[in-house]
């Protein structure tokens, strides 16, 4: 039975409303996010409650300055330089088919698409996908024996998309050092944060997987690489959560006092810096206080803690996109201003849709469409027969194709 | 036999659909030149030799937008990288669409519909000029191009006898030609004087 939408209306007028509602009372939270983010100039004093809450607090999840020395006022707006050339810049992204249980055969692919563009240089651009088929049991199944769920899939392919930044990043540094060429900042770009979590309840592996991930950013930085993740529309609040944080004397800085945001709850930083970043803009440089980032800096360096910047992308209205770095980068002025206007660049090639445009090319050459997906199920289908197997459908899946199939219309005594 | 340089510089595209009536081509937009023209005079086989060959005139030429190259107009600015990438890389198809409006088989033209079409992707050539001359030797294709539906009839007719005219060298020659092409016309369109005069002063010679 198809959606009833005469039921779900009203429920869609309700859900109007609130928001409505919500943005209304919105209104003051931010202007009063935005008179704290201005009046935060005391540098010191930041750095002083940040120390204090990670001594006394474990439960401080929100933003804190660079550390020093490559720390900026948190209430700058910073403006753009010119556009490095030349330069390149390497994007990455991936698209995948979930193993099905009710299909033919068990398997699961990867595909990564990779946009190479070389800016300030009349060249072509290079694209190219890397399709992976994954079909042995063992990388099928987690170590208790049952199908890995969706989340493995996309981690696994999450890392495919970093490790192949790196192999390009690498291979472009290698050439410019053996052609003896003046070497080109090489930018390396990936869609989502960097910052990332490997569950161990979630994603089989977890643990190999994150040694995986962190071998390619040690390529990226060994290829000297600017590495950055780009997320559009971003809903952290952990700018806010800093804010909250200094509005707060000493002896009330406790687990229960940052469990919440206070007065300013329910402003994102989107919200903050829309507001408060004109076109072209980025805001300072912050790091995540999560126990992830700590880990990173512990396990592998400074420089692999993940900080990032808010950017206002765009052209009138504000569009706001966090960047994450690692702090090999973000402790490089220079470098984290060529990104900076990098980005800008890339987004105003898409007019009113402000995104990278070689991420958008990254995401196009890595799509795998439904149509593409049941070619590849056909070709595998034959290939078994080939192999003297019988392919067959589960009985669920069989149903579902003959109840969802288009209908066609028949005539008795024509 | 034509040299492979000189083969790609008379590649208009390959077919993409086909009928007997005409059919659409298909090329790279990086791939689009002075070859391309409406009214041009094409050719392609329709059996396996290629002893049989249809003619046709390109009557449109349409170039597909997408979302993307939607949004890449909007920008102040297209650069060059990225109209390198949505040339070369992004292969926005140019389709070609041609009328037929003759044949060649055993080496005979014949003016009236071709008996098949061609299969897809048989490459599609642009006549050379003696074979426009021996082609346009006799005017009955014009009969094909007025009866067309779905098209702009006069406009091609007027755009592929100037095309045609240019096959010969001299000015004389080209005078005779096109003075021949209007007297055919007029007889096939002796019941629609205003019509007449209309592809008339299209063909007339400066």
């Amino acid at each position: 039975m198809s959606l009833e939408f005469a039921k779900v209306i009203t429920q869609v007028e309700r859900m109007g409303r609130y928001l409505s509602h919500r943005a209304t009372s919105m209104t003051d939270r931010l202007a009063l996010a935005v008179e704290r983010l201005t009046a935060a100039d005391d540098l010191e004093a930041i750095h002083a409650r940040i120390k204090l809450v990670r001594d006394s607090v474990s439960g401080y999840r929100g933003a804190a300055p660079a550390p020093l020395p490559f720390d900026e006022p948190i209430n700058m707006a910073g403006t753009p330089a010119d556009v490095p050339q030349p330069s390149v810049l390497i994007a990455a992204d991936g698209s995948q088919i979930y193993p099905d249980p009710h299909g033919a055969a068990l398997y699961y692919l990867l595909n990564i698409g990779l946009f190479t563009t070389f800016v300030g240089q009349e060249r072509l651009p290079l694209q190219a996908t890397q399709p992976t088929l994954e079909y042995v049991q063992e990388s099928l199944v987690d170590k208790d024996g049952r199908t890995i769920t969706n989340p493995t899939v996309n981690t696994r392919r999450t890392i495919a998309e970093v490790a192949t930044l790196a192999a390009q990043a690498w291979h472009y540094r290698t050439m410019m050092n053996t052609l003896h060429e003046v070497p080109a900042p090489i930018f390396a770009l990936h869609d989502g944060a960097l910052l990332k979590f490997f569950s161990p309840t979630e994603v089989a592996d977890a643990l190999q997987l994150e040694a995986e991930y962190y071998a390619a950013l040690r390529k990226l930085h060994d290829a000297g690489a600017v590495a950055a993740g780009y997320i559009d529309r971003p809903r952290s609040s952990s700018v806010i959560s800093l804010l909250h944080l200094l509005s707060l004397r000493d002896d009330e800085v406790n687990d229960a006092a940052v469990r919440t945001n206070g007065e300013i709850e329910g402003v994102s930083d989107a919200d903050l810096f829309a507001r408060y970043l004109a076109p072209g803009q980025r805001s300072a440089i912050f790091t995540q206080n999560s126990p992830q980032n700590r880990d990173n800096v512990i396990k592998h360096g400074a420089d692999y803690e993940i900080a990032f910047f808010y950017v206002n992308v765009g052209a009138f209205d504000a569009q706001i996109a966090r960047v994450e770095i690692p702090m090999w980068v973000g402790k490089d002025r220079r470098a984290v201003a060529s990104l900076h206007s990098l980005l800008l660049a890339q987004c105003a090639i898409q007019g009113r849709r402000r995104y990278p445009y070689a991420l958008t090319r990254a995401d196009e050459l890595a799509f795998v469409n439904p149509a593409e997906k049941h070619q590849l199920d056909e070709l595998v289908r034959v290939e078994m027969m080939r192999q003297n197997m019988q392919p067959e459908r589960s009985n669920k899946l069989e149903s579902k194709g003959l109840a969802r199939a288009d209908k066609r219309s028949h005539q008795l005594g024509v | 036999m034509m040299s492979p340089s000189l083969q790609a510089e008379y590649l208009v595209g390959r077919v993409l659909r086909a009928s007997t009536t005409g059919f659409d081509c298909g090329a790279r937009s990086s791939h689009i030149n002075g070859s391309q023209n409406f009214g041009a005079f094409v050719t392609v086989p329709i059996n396996d030799d290629g002893s049989q060959r249809a003619i046709g005139l390109i009557y449109a030429i349409r170039i597909d937008d997408d979302p993307l190259a939607r949004e890449l107009v909007m920008a102040a600015s297209v650069d060059n990288s990225t109209l390198l990438d949505q040339r070369e890389n992004r292969m926005v198809p140019v389709e070609i669409c041609v009328i037929n409006i003759g044949y060649l088989s055993d080496g005979a033209y014949f003016y009236n519909l071709p008996p098949r079409p061609p299969m897809s992707l048989t490459e599609v050539d642009l006549m050379t000029t003696d074979q426009i001359r021996q082609f346009t030797r006799q005017t009955d294709f014009i009969r094909l191009v007025l009866n067309a539906r779905d098209i702009q009839p006069d406009e091609l007719l007027a755009a592929a006898l100037v095309y045609a005219s240019y096959s010969y060298d001299s000015e004389p020659e080209r005078y005779d030609f096109l003075v021949n092409c209007g007297r055919r016309t007029a007889l096939l369109l002796s019941h629609d004087l205003k019509r007449l005069a209309r592809v008339l002063d299209l063909i007339r010679p400066v």
